[in-house]
């Protein structure tokens, strides 16, 4: 059985958390993730000289959500605008002391959060234009957000999807299943809220093969 | 363990004092089965054929056939294929509701899967059949259906004898199977005037052992059996029994029965007690489940704009232990199906909490648990991405 167990870390990030609240008038800001989803963070911050000078976050969200939302604002704070981007969700959950599998998704979400809240704030203060592209790898990219609950690898890695074409703003994916597995609708509602949020995508064809 | 305030009655009780005690000459000098004429085998047959008298007894169940099983998952499982095992898909219709437990709503998955007409009725908002649903989905080919009687969740008392009228009236062929796993504390449960042709329940739930779980069958069986091996206790469940735990589950049951009456009047009074509080000192939170024909120790609330699992940790911080129906604390993440079923959005499941008192709950455990409850609300609250 897999083991349930939250860090020290976790657990201290999830008590006190820090870097909690909202910037008014933000030089960034964005939400992320949705009531319906389960979580949703909000990451709001400011920046001096490219570097990070500030930042919160708000959850509605579980421990791990908190904990990582906390970790995330913590890794960002004094970095880079450029720094700050590359993290990933791999440095939360290693800051963490790692996160049960089926909670690595949080961190996702939280890193999520803090991309869009920089985007925001290239956008907003220097006009830069973040057109994305779509296309099968593109869509591959966003799928590697997408966390297997089982294994806390992402679904692209773990192999499960077999089959994925984009043509003219659909998507036809494939993605195999063994019979008695129980995150077959977590990850099913995972890929869509992910796909979603691409915009140019209008139909998506998720295949389930059980084997 | 002794500081632990527990508020999950609903998921597991603590094996009583004076039960282990009747159980423990079964682990020790009288380890053996009931398997043979000798002195240590009739022993043992005689212990199992006290337990059986005393689990009629105690249902007024003196004709019927009792199965022990492995859990109240496994009763339910061995009733429904025991039913189903030798129609046709084609010709059978089974009827169960779409707030039933895994161990019956994942078995008629399966029949569904196999192409049998399996209907799930709807519920109303406050978790009954809806019974227009029920009428329309009986039909000449309904064999069986699957009633819980009270509700894991949300503590729902279903209209059985209303539901089982207008069954027997369709067809009194139609087997009956009620799960009464989560009523048998609180509810009178008198197997003849039930009238059911199945009733299902757990150990565990009842301050008995785990690994035990029964079955009472109308006489004649109206099942076929499903497991297969060395018949001792029943034909229905071959294989060495669980002689610890069929002793144990007899006085679990004798004395929830026993004392049900005082029971149900401590549940009804916490119960009372619990929801005034919440209601009172906390707001943006609503009752899921009904106010009325409510299981007396079963409570289940929403609160608005935060996560049940957090909640859950911050009271598992203190001490206090209570569960959610938050999807990030279930097992596969999946948002809760009766939650959901009655109507609540995906933020009302997650924020919600079930809290279920028990045997050994004072008033002042509810108080220390509605103390530590408020701040912590609150704190979540304001760390919310919603307001």
């Amino acid at each position: 059985m897999a083991v349930i167990k939250y860090t020290k870390e976790v657990i201290e990030h999830f008590k006190n958390p820090k870097n909690v609240g909202e910037i008014e008038n933000a030089d960034g800001d964005a939400t992320v993730g949705s009531p319906a989803c389960g979580d949703q963070v909000s990451v709001s911050l400011n920046v001096k000289d490219n570097k990070i000078e500030d930042i919160k976050f708000l959850s509605y969200g579980c421990a791990s959500n908190i904990a990582t939302g906390s970790i995330v604002t913590e890794l960002a704070k004094g970095k880079t605008v450029e720094e700050a981007k590359n993290l990933t969700w791999k440095d939360a959950v290693d800051e963490l002391g790692g996160l049960p599998p089926v909670k690595v998704h949080c961190s996702v979400l939280a890193v999520d959060g803090l991309k869009a809240a920089i985007e925001d704030y290239e956008e907003k203060k220097l006009g830069v234009k973040h057109e994305k592209r779509l296309d099968e790898q593109s869509i591959i990219e966003e799928l590697k957000s997408v966390i297997y609950p089982k294994t806390g690898n992402n679904i692209i890695d773990e192999k499960l999807v077999k089959y994925l074409k984009y043509e003219n703003g659909k998507v036809e994916i494939e993605i195999s299943f063994d019979e008695t597995d129980v995150y077959k609708q977590n990850v099913l509602e995972e890929i869509e809220e992910h796909l979603n949020e691409i915009e140019g995508i209008d139909d998506i064809d998720i295949k389930v093969v059980e084997y | 363990m002794d500081n632990i305030i527990y508020l999950d009655n609903y998921r597991t009780t603590k094996t009583s004092e004076s039960v282990m005690k009747k159980m423990k000459p079964y682990m020790e000098e009288n380890f053996y089965l009931p398997v043979s004429f000798t002195e240590m085998g009739t022993d043992i047959a005689e212990a199992v054929d006290e337990s059986t008298d005393r689990i009629k007894q105690a249902l007024n169940a003196t004709d019927s056939e009792v199965i022990y099983t492995g859990s109240g998952t496994q009763a339910n499982n061995m009733v429904i294929h025991g039913v189903m095992r030798d129609y046709q898909p084609e010709e059978t219709g089974m009827i169960t509701s779409v707030i039933d437990h895994p161990s019956i709503n994942n078995v008629f998955d399966y029949y569904k899967k196999k192409g049998f007409q399996v209907r799930k009725i709807k519920v109303d908002e406050y978790g009954f059949w809806k019974i227009d649903h029920l009428k329309e989905a009986l039909n000449d080919k309904t064999k069986l259906v699957s009633i819980t009687l009270v509700n894991h969740t949300i503590g729902t008392i279903q209209r059985y004898e209303e539901l089982r009228k207008l069954i027997k009236d369709v067809n009194p062929n139609i087997l009956i199977h009620l799960d009464i796993s989560m009523a048998l504390m609180t509810q009178e449960i008198d197997f003849k005037r039930l009238n059911a042709d199945f009733l299902t329940l757990s150990g565990h739930k009842i301050y008995g052992p785990k690994g035990i779980g029964l079955i009472v069958a109308k006489k004649p069986v109206k099942m076929k059996p499903v497991l297969f091996g060395t018949v001792v206790t029943s034909p229905y469940s071959p294989g060495a029994d669980n002689i610890p735990a069929i002793v144990g589950l007899s006085y679990a049951i004798e004395e929830a029965v026993k004392n049900r009456q005082a029971h149900n009047s401590k549940m009804k009074e916490h119960q009372k007690y619990l929801m005034k509080q919440i209601e009172e000192k906390i707001d943006k939170v609503e009752l899921n489940g009904p106010v009325e024909e409510r299981a007396s120790d079963n409570i289940n609330y929403s609160f608005r704009h935060i996560e049940g699992e957090s909640i859950m940790m911050f009271l598992d911080f203190d001490s206090i232990v209570v569960a959610t129906g938050s999807a990030c604390a279930s097992s596969d993440l999946k948002v809760n199906y009766i939650l959901s079923a009655i109507g609540r959005d995906h933020e009302m499941a997650h924020g919600s909490l079930r809290i279920t008192p028990g045997r050994d709950t004072t008033k002042e455990d509810l108080d220390v648990f509605i103390d530590k409850l408020i701040p912590i609300v609150e704190r979540l609250r304001a760390q919310s991405t919603i307001k």
